[in-house]
């Protein structure tokens, strides 16, 4: 039994090495490094998605189908839903203008009214850097599940409030983004899965100013 | 006669005043020492009165991140309610699960005190049809909505009873947050337990457990994980200002009355190199003190934070009498009786003179300095009593064998007839010509006597107005009235005023809480509507589900329903109906009280110019008062100029009047006042040459500085009249007595330096060095001026 002995050392130490929390933690930050290099280059996103909306007070959840445009190079992002588009929120500049078209009616907010974690996250667009998503998130783990990685962070600072956790889903291949949880203190949830992801799609500035002709001016 | 060891009688009296210290009962209230008339000072007492709850700490955390501060203050939470015997109860910010169970009482509350015409709005949706098309619309806005804050608050909501509106008028734009907007401070409120609150002792006692336990679950938080980094914790609320004023003040007090017994003990070994008849002076001080607080106890029952500092005060000056006694006996070879016929008459007007000046602060605007003026005027009276009378025989037993004096001599350091003559002119001169060269001083700005220095919990307050948005230099305004009604209309009337400062500038923003004030009429006109809606429960109930609410989406809706049943119970029953609920209790609780037959409400305003009390005056009468620390500070100075004209001349001419009935001769009453003048003149120049500067508190020492100036004059001139122009007599003789009194009597008012209270350190401060500067020129100076005045050829010993 005794030549064993070394062996067995020898794996276990192997073992706690790649055990270690400095260990686990060098794997996470390189996972999250290699979602983000996938950002740089990237100027603008088209992405087709299908969100689902899990919420203690309605007895089913709900789901529905939009389109999201970020536009990084100036900040803007545009979101709607339906076909034709029920609600779209865009960000032209600073504030935030939110239609209702069968209401016929709109909404503008200034930033950091009434915003939900959701809407600053997008507001503010996705991290591009490690240093960047440092100062929002603080990553509690990273779960590898069906070819995918899940990114699970408790963002930082005033978007904190109300929300558990942001779990970013990307692609274990070629850890491209390919979904957003957000989980909230009261038991609810939002898990908006990318169906059609379009890297550098045109953004005309129209897209993202609307037409309000017709429309009224209210706050919802 | 068995003779009794010194030792013993200390011990006794030592033990007297230790007793006397001990039954001596503070008022921790600092505004009972401040003039009642000013609207800060009324707003501050009814602040406490009706709004302060003696029990309720807040505990601050301040973290480098959000999500630390919120498992902090989660776990301290937890950690304060497995204290049952330390605390009753813990608030806290409620989750939007407890705002869904706590908030429909508080909601159709509001409801139902609110105008009937909003009523009716709400009344209207809920109402069939319209109560199904309200909530199909409810439920459309959550589908097709972005995932924002109204989409959660309407998917718990429906019906929008969360929707007040203007019905809650200027709170809306104020909310009560317990976290700051970046989350890193929290905090929450604990209801004490197990102690009279209103007792300062007790909650002493109580807050020191408290922050026993704090530190343990500190050295829990750190060890329990390595992400857990230090949190700074706070600790203020009522029962922490209480404790740490009443605490400061007993220490004060004790820490005054050591030091200068121990300083004083000290510097007459140094002048006599004699301890025996210390013990015997020591004891007399002390007995002296006995009885002024036995006095004073009866006369005006607790003590303020003011009389912390008589007996420093007190002692300093009692000891002078003792001093002049032993010194005098000295040169009296002769009995008790005779000592007191040559030196009774000096001691006796020099007592009544400081003791007409420590009475004269009777006259001044703050109630607090008139109780010790007159604890210290009957001190004095009572020091004196003792020294003639029972330190006068020790003084003679001590000197009968007596033959060189022992000690330190004094000599003339320089002081000619010629330098005293130069001094006289050029010391008022170069006043004046300060004055003109560098402003005159003036009082300090902003300067509030009785904030405690170094406060912990000051310090927290300020970080919690500083941290929690919209608190910073709010200023809480109280409106009261004998009946709801009048309260009602006391705040239309307030509101009317209010909106005109803001029109004017004076005001950049106010919040009056109307919506949180029972309104009986509103109430009974919404009853009939409230009991007819309260029905059609089952039916809204059964809307909500089928659309696809779940039970915790109707959860609020049913509350509302349930809420005001009872409330129309309540009214069933009284006159009008009160919130009921923890959150509905806690909000309108803070802005409404009802105590001792008065109606109070609470609102705040933020003036553009905190300091200037002119939007004071155009808001405020005798039902609206603010609590208002900036400006208060400039209306004790407004007071204090008042005051130095009203108090200071009358006691000019009253002690011009004593002086001359005391001396008899206009050569020496002009000595004694150009004594003070040019004392006086020092004193401005040190506040116009050096850091030390007037403030509303320590100007009041002015009186003080006269009165012991007087003292030493009076003193040093009838010794000179006694050795019929000698000098160097005078000086050896009174001038040694003079200057331990000077050193001792500065000793007493300096230990006040340190002093937890601002205004009693300063004053401290000042009157110690006035002291010494009136001690210098009557021994020093007042000899040269009296000969030369008196035009006396001088014997040899004088040159």
């Amino acid at each position: 039994m005794a030549p064993l002995l070394p062996h067995r050392l020898v794996c276990l130490a192997l073992l706690s090495l790649f055990f270690s929390p400095s260990g686990f933690a060098a794997d996470n930050l390189d996972i999250v490094k290699r979602w983000l290099a996938t950002n740089s280059g990237v100027k603008s996103l088209q992405i087709d998605f299908t969100q689902t909306r899990t919420m203690r007070s309605l007895k089913v959840p709900i789901r529905q189908t939009g389109t999201l445009w970020l536009d990084h190079s100036h900040s803007r992002f545009r979101w709607q839903v339906g076909d034709p588009p029920q609600t779209i929120v865009v960000k032209p500049h600073r504030d935030l203008i939110i239609i209702r078209t069968p209401m016929k009616k709109y909404e503008k907010r200034s930033p950091g009214t009434g915003d939900t974690p959701a809407m600053a996250a997008l507001a503010k667009g996705f991290p591009r850097t490690l240093e960047e998503f440092q100062r929002k998130y603080r990553v509690l783990q990273v779960e590898p599940r069906d070819n995918t990685y899940r990114i699970v962070a408790a963002p930082l600072g005033a978007d904190a409030r109300g929300v558990q956790s942001f779990t970013y889903v990307v692609e274990s291949r070629h850890f491209r983004l390919v979904g957003i949880e957000i989980d909230l203190k009261d038991g609810s949830s939002v898990e908006t899965v990318f169906n059609k992801v379009v890297p550098n799609a045109p953004v005309p500035l129209s897209l993202f100013q609307p037409s309000l002709e017709g429309y009224r001016e209210t706050t919802f | 006669m068995t003779r009794i060891h010194p030792i013993i009688i200390m011990a006794i009296v030592c033990s007297l005043a230790a007793f006397s210290l001990m039954r001596v009962k503070f008022s921790a209230s600092l505004y009972e020492m401040l003039p009642e008339d000013l609207p800060e000072v009324q707003g501050m007492d009814r602040l406490n009165r009706y709004f302060s709850r003696d029990g309720q700490l807040i505990v601050t955390v301040k973290a480098e991140e959000s999500f630390l501060a919120e498992e902090a203050i989660e776990s301290l939470a937890d950690h304060f309610r497995n204290e049952p015997e330390l605390v009753a109860e813990v608030f806290q910010e409620l989750s939007i699960s407890e705002l869904v169970t706590e908030g429909g009482g508080l909601l159709s509350w509001l409801w139902m005190n609110g105008p009937p015409d909003d009523l009716e709005k709400l009344l209207a949706k809920l109402r069939a049809p319209r109560s199904s098309e309200q909530i199909g619309e409810a439920m459309a806005s959550i589908q097709s909505g972005f995932f924002d804050q109204d989409v959660i608050v309407t998917s718990y909501d429906p019906l929008g009873f969360s929707d007040l509106g203007t019905l809650l008028g200027d709170e809306a734009s104020n909310p009560d947050s317990m976290i700051s907007a970046d989350g890193t401070f929290q905090v929450i409120y604990l209801e004490g337990a197990g102690v009279d609150f209103s007792d300062y002792r007790e909650a002493a006692v109580w807050l020191k457990k408290l922050k026993t336990s704090v530190r343990a679950w500190e050295e829990e938080w750190k060890e329990s994980s390595s992400d857990h980094k230090k949190v700074i914790i706070g600790l203020t609320g009522t029962p922490a200002f209480m404790a740490e004023v009443g605490a400061e003040m007993e220490r004060d007090m004790t820490v005054s009355v050591i030091m200068t017994m121990v300083l004083i003990s000290l510097l007459f070994w140094v002048m006599h190199r004699r301890t025996r008849p210390l013990s015997w002076l020591i004891s007399a001080v002390l007995l002296t003190l006995v009885i002024t607080l036995t006095f004073g106890g009866f006369l005006f029952g607790d003590l303020s934070i003011m009389s912390a500092g008589f007996a420093a005060i007190l002692m300093g000056l009692a000891v002078d009498y003792g001093i002049v006694l032993y010194r005098e006996a000295m040169d009296t070879k002769g009995d008790a009786g005779a000592l007191r016929r040559s030196v009774g008459p000096g001691i006796i007007w020099a007592a009544a003179t400081t003791a007409v000046v420590f009475l004269s602060l009777n006259f001044s605007s703050l109630p607090g300095l008139s109780e010790m003026g007159n604890l210290v005027a009957i001190g004095i009276a009572v020091g004196a009593l003792v020294m003639l009378y029972l330190f006068a025989p020790v003084a003679v037993e001590f000197n009968k064998d007596v033959v060189k004096p022992r000690g330190l001599q004094l000599e003339g350091m320089g002081v000619t007839r010629r330098l005293a003559g130069v001094l006289a002119i050029f010391v008022p001169l170069f006043t004046i010509g300060s004055m003109f060269l560098k402003e005159m001083p003036g009082l300090e700005a902003n300067f509030h006597p009785f904030r405690i220095r170094e406060s912990p919990s000051m310090i927290a307050w300020q970080t919690l107005q500083h941290e929690l948005a919209g608190r910073e230099n709010s200023i809480p305004t109280v409106i009261t009235g004998k009946s709801l009604p009048e309260l009602n209309a006391n705040i239309e009337a307030a509101s009317e005023r209010i909106k005109a400062a803001l029109d004017e500038g004076l005001l950049t923003d106010s919040v009056l809480p109307t919506s949180f004030i029972p309104a009986p009429e509103n109430q009974t006109a919404n009853r009939a509507a409230i009991r007819a809606i309260v029905e059609e429960k089952p039916r809204i109930l059964s809307e909500i589900s089928a659309v696809g609410f779940s039970e915790d989406g109707a959860k609020l809706t049913e509350t509302v329903f349930d809420s005001w049943r009872s409330h129309l119970e309540q009214l069933d029953a009284n006159t009008f109906a009160k919130p009921e609920g923890k959150l509905a209790e806690w909000s309108v609780n803070r802005l409404f009280s009802e105590k001792e037959g008065v109606f109070a409400a609470l609102g705040t305003v933020k003036p553009a110019r905190p300091e200037d009390r002119t939007w004071v005056n155009a808001i405020c009468d005798e039902n609206t008062v603010v609590a208002s620390l900036s400006s208060l500070g400039t209306a004790l100075n407004e007071r204090i100029k008042g005051d130095l004209v009203r108090v200071f001349l009358p006691m000019m001419a009253m002690l011009s009047i004593m002086l001359a009935i005391v001396f008899r001769s206009w050569r020496d009453l002009v000595a004694g006042l150009f004594c003070l003048l040019f004392s006086g003149c020092l004193i401005v120049l040190l506040t116009i040459w050096t850091p030390m500067n007037w403030n509303s508190f320590n100007v009041c020492g002015l009186p003080l500085l006269f009165g012991t100036g007087l003292d030493f004059s009076i003193h040093m001139i009838f010794a000179l009249r006694r050795n019929g122009g000698n000098v160097t007599a005078a000086r050896h003789g009174i001038g040694k007595a003079l200057v331990f009194c000077g050193t001792s009597s500065a000793i007493g008012f300096g230990s006040l330096a340190t002093a937890s209270a601002h205004g009693l350190a300063s004053l401290g401060i000042v009157c110690a060095v006035g002291v010494l500067v009136n001690m210098v020129v009557a021994v020093w100076l007042l000899p040269r001026w009296w000969v030369w005045l008196h035009a006396r050829k001088a014997s040899p010993a004088t040159t």
